[in-house]
């Protein structure tokens, strides 16, 4: 019996992501189903702030302040990640908050501004950066999925391994790898490893199910481990002769 | 938008034994199990054990592992700068004070237009008010105008009317109001009394059943007239005496109405006016007079005592 099988009571989105990824990658789904954010309904928020006092608007702007900004470091880093440019990230950032603002009367005080403030970013990040952007290669995880049979014949020592492979690795090599994956991917990664949150904050933030977000960090590391032993080997470590036999 | 974590079914339930095979999606529990998302305690130990012993579990669990770790320590955490706090915080001020200053305008633009409305909406009143008071005067002018023909087809509704001067009169003699200025039992003195103020000939019936206790001349509308009282018992019949063809021809002054004057024509020299409640006033005509005679009595009464004479 299937551990994973709650997997099948995934919404039909979720699904969609599920049977994709049995082949090549997924293309990114996330550009975007959600039109909450999007320029169109900009002006309708607008209007929505004409129609406030002035005492009204001063406690959104406290309410914004007390709510929203404590979160700007974990954006911040977020932001950094995806772009990999500090300018670039500075600018998501400031976006991200200033739209934020604009809807803020949308968002449902006492439930997770950190997780609306996320999708913002997202969506920011996708509309605007990733269209600007080179697309990152994509991996084929067909060509990974089998990552781990030319290695198993034996044990893999952690201090052997950490010495040989991830040790050599320079920070820009692995940088590129990470931004060799795929945003879906590439997100529960940074949220998870670099980010430390849990994998129920992180279904929250991103709206799909733990098994979900669990299958997607797995394959991402997966991907990752892949593309730093490809940089370990162009330095010029054998690897495979260190670990099969 | 709400909290509600999507779909918590994604959770590792509880007491689910691993499958013999080692598929991709039990090998996800080596993630999960590295980052401490494995909350069954039995399913917890069942991973350890794999990873110590099974070779598959092992290797994905030590690359896994160490994969996560190097992205930790290689890919740094960026502290934001206060600037850029500073920047955000500045540009929601500017949105504010835009939003402000767009509220303004809104504002003097709708209080603008609701005074041009409103000044519009009173002018298109006043307009309106106008045209209406036009109507209701042309209504006005026009019923005036029926009403004139009415009355002119009818005069009794008139004030100057013979018959109604003759019962306001009545009424007044009745309350005391008038008095008879020459007060007599002799109807010829009376009528000797009274064509002096007159400019015609004053009849006044001598009659068995009835006394007369006087009389007094006056002029109405233009014209002169005389009046007497005859009384039988408690009862009074005033008579209001004038020129018959003064009446006759009359369209302002004293008056009669079209029908009286047709009967009177026609040879007609006593009927009888339109009922009233409070009295009965008959018409009768003899030589060159035209009298309205009024009583609280029924008018063959009248006319039986008018006509009786001495």
């Amino acid at each position: 019996m299937n551990l994973t099988s709650d997997k099948i009571s995934n919404t039909s989105k979720m699904n969609k992501v599920d049977k994709k990824s049995s082949g090549n990658e997924i293309i990114d789904e996330d550009i975007i189903e959600d039109n909450e954010f999007d320029d169109e309904s900009e002006e309708e928020a607008v209007e929505d702030l004409t129609n406030f006092s002035d005492a009204e608007l001063e406690k959104r702007r406290n309410d914004f302040e007390s709510e929203a900004m404590p979160h700007m470091n974990l954006l911040h880093n977020y932001a950094y990640k995806m772009t990999f440019n500090r300018l670039d990230a500075d600018d998501l950032l400031q976006e991200t908050f200033l739209r934020a603002f604009r809807f803020f009367h949308k968002f449902e005080k006492g439930t997770n501004c950190k997780a609306w403030l996320f999708r913002i970013m997202k969506n920011l990040f996708i509309n605007k950066y990733r269209k600007n952007q080179k697309e990152p290669g994509k991996v084929d995880y067909g060509e990974i999925e089998n990552f781990f049979d030319n290695i198993r014949s034996e044990k893999i020592d952690s201090s052997d391994l950490q010495q040989k492979v991830f040790s050599n690795l320079l920070d820009d090599d692995v940088t590129l790898a990470l931004n060799s994956l795929q945003d879906d991917f590439k997100t529960v990664v940074i949220l998870c490893d670099l980010e430390g949150l849990s994998y129920e904050e992180i279904a929250d933030f991103v709206q799909c199910p733990i098994g979900t977000v669990r299958s997607r960090l797995h394959r991402g590391r997966k991907m990752l481990q892949e593309k730093l032993y490809d940089y370990a080997k162009q330095r010029g470590y054998d690897v495979e002769s260190n670990l099969i036999k | 938008m709400s909290e509600s974590t999507p779909n918590k079914t994604g959770n590792i339930p509880k007491n689910k034994p691993l499958s013999e095979e080692n598929t991709e999606s039990n090998y996800e529990l080596i993630s999960a199990y590295i980052d401490n998302e494995i909350y069954d305690t039995d399913l917890n130990s069942k991973i350890k054990n794999l990873i110590v012993n099974d070779l598959n579990y092992h290797n994905r669990y030590i690359f896994e592992k160490l994969t996560k770790e190097c992205l930790q320590s290689r890919i740094k955490t960026i502290e934001t700068p206060v600037y850029l706090y500073k920047s955000i915080g500045q540009k929601i001020d500017e949105s504010l004070r835009k939003i402000k200053k767009e509220s303004s305008v809104i504002s003097d633009q709708i209080t603008s237009e609701i005074y041009t409305k409103q000044l519009h909406s009173e002018k298109s009143n006043l307009k309106r008010y106008l045209i209406y008071g036009g109507y209701t005067l042309i209504v006005l002018i026009a019923l005036s105008f029926v009403l004139n023909n009415f009355l002119k087809t009818n005069p009794e509704f008139r004030e100057n009317d013979l018959v109604s001067v003759s019962r306001n009169i009545f009424d007044k003699v009745e309350k005391g109001q008038i008095t008879p200025t020459f007060k007599t039992n002799s109807t010829k003195e009376l009528e000797d009394s009274m064509n002096k103020y007159v400019d015609f000939k004053v009849f006044i019936p001598n009659v068995k059943d009835a006394e007369i206790i006087g009389g007094v001349c006056n002029e109405l509308y233009g014209v002169k007239l005389a009046h007497f009282i005859h009384k039988k018992g408690n009862l009074i019949i005033y008579t209001l005496q004038a020129d018959k063809n003064q009446v006759m021809d009359s369209k302002e002054n004293i008056i009669i109405c079209q029908e009286f004057k047709e009967n009177i024509i026609n040879g007609k020299n006593w009927f009888v006016c339109i009922k009233d409640d409070k009295n009965t006033a008959v018409i009768w005509v003899k030589d060159n007079v035209i009298c309205s005679s009024v009583a609280h009595m029924d008018n063959e009464d009248i006319s039986a005592i008018l006509t009786n004479f001495k």
